[in-house]
């Protein structure tokens, strides 16, 4: 069995269930003892952001779940994803204490695992 | 490190996975991309092997994908077409980490 397992978020959230999906995966591998590293890449990074209200479109929000994630697992984002959006790290919800890599950071995560499954 | 990709690139952006391939590549460990389904038309296009092969990334598309769309004649010659078998030992005796890389 693969117990080293890095789930890549790189869907933005809400308009498709893909970034829902990975963190739903997330937590039921949490429940079975795999610890997995998450990291949001390329568009992902948009469900990072501060200030989101999934609820005003008639979504359920999964910021919650994120949360609980964050703080059992941690939670990984590539910074040139981030900058390349024009986006600050202050613009990422700071309950979700996300540490941003470099490529070179993310490579050597990324080659710490067995598989890493995309959403 | 297996990555696997399945969209064109024309499609869907690859360019984050690659960078990461190619520092892993940097570090010594053997790298390859397998194209799947419609990624087998990275497989014609030469600046897209080119940029590969500069950092020793191998690339394998899947034979059945490009004879389904047509591509195997057109396919760069430094893309090695492989069966279903070969796909299963790529994946389990020659990489020590696979990355499918879909949306």
């Amino acid at each position: 069995m693969v117990n080293k397992i890095c789930l890549v978020i790189k869907s933005p959230p809400y308009g498709s269930g893909r970034a829902a999906e990975g963190l739903r995966l997330a937590t039921a591998l949490i429940a079975m003892n795999v610890m997995p590293h998450i990291l949001f890449i390329d568009d992902g990074v948009y469900c990072l952001l501060k200030n989101q209200n999934p609820e005003a479109a008639g979504l359920t929000s999964f910021g919650e779940r994120l949360k609980t994630l964050a703080d059992l697992a941690g939670i990984h984002a590539v910074r040139d994803s981030v900058a390349g959006r024009e986006l600050k790290h202050s613009d990422l919800d700071e309950n979700y204490n996300v540490k941003t890599l470099s490529l070179d950071e993310t490579a050597e995560l990324i080659s710490q695992d067995e598989a890493a499954i995309t959403f | 490190m297996l990555i696997t990709l399945s969209k064109s690139p024309s499609f869907e952006n690859s360019d984050s996975i690659l960078e990461i391939a190619k520092r892993v590549a940097e570090k010594g460990e053997k790298v390859a991309i397998l194209l799947i389904q419609d990624a087998c038309t990275a497989a014609t296009m030469s600046d897209y092997c080119d940029k590969l092969a500069l950092n020793e990334i191998e690339v394998y598309a899947l034979k059945a994908d490009c004879q389904a769309r047509g591509l195997t004649e057109k396919a760069d010659r430094r893309v090695k077409l492989i069966d279903y078998k070969q796909w299963v030992k790529l994946v389990m005796t020659e990489h020590k980490n696979i990355i499918s890389w879909t949306s």
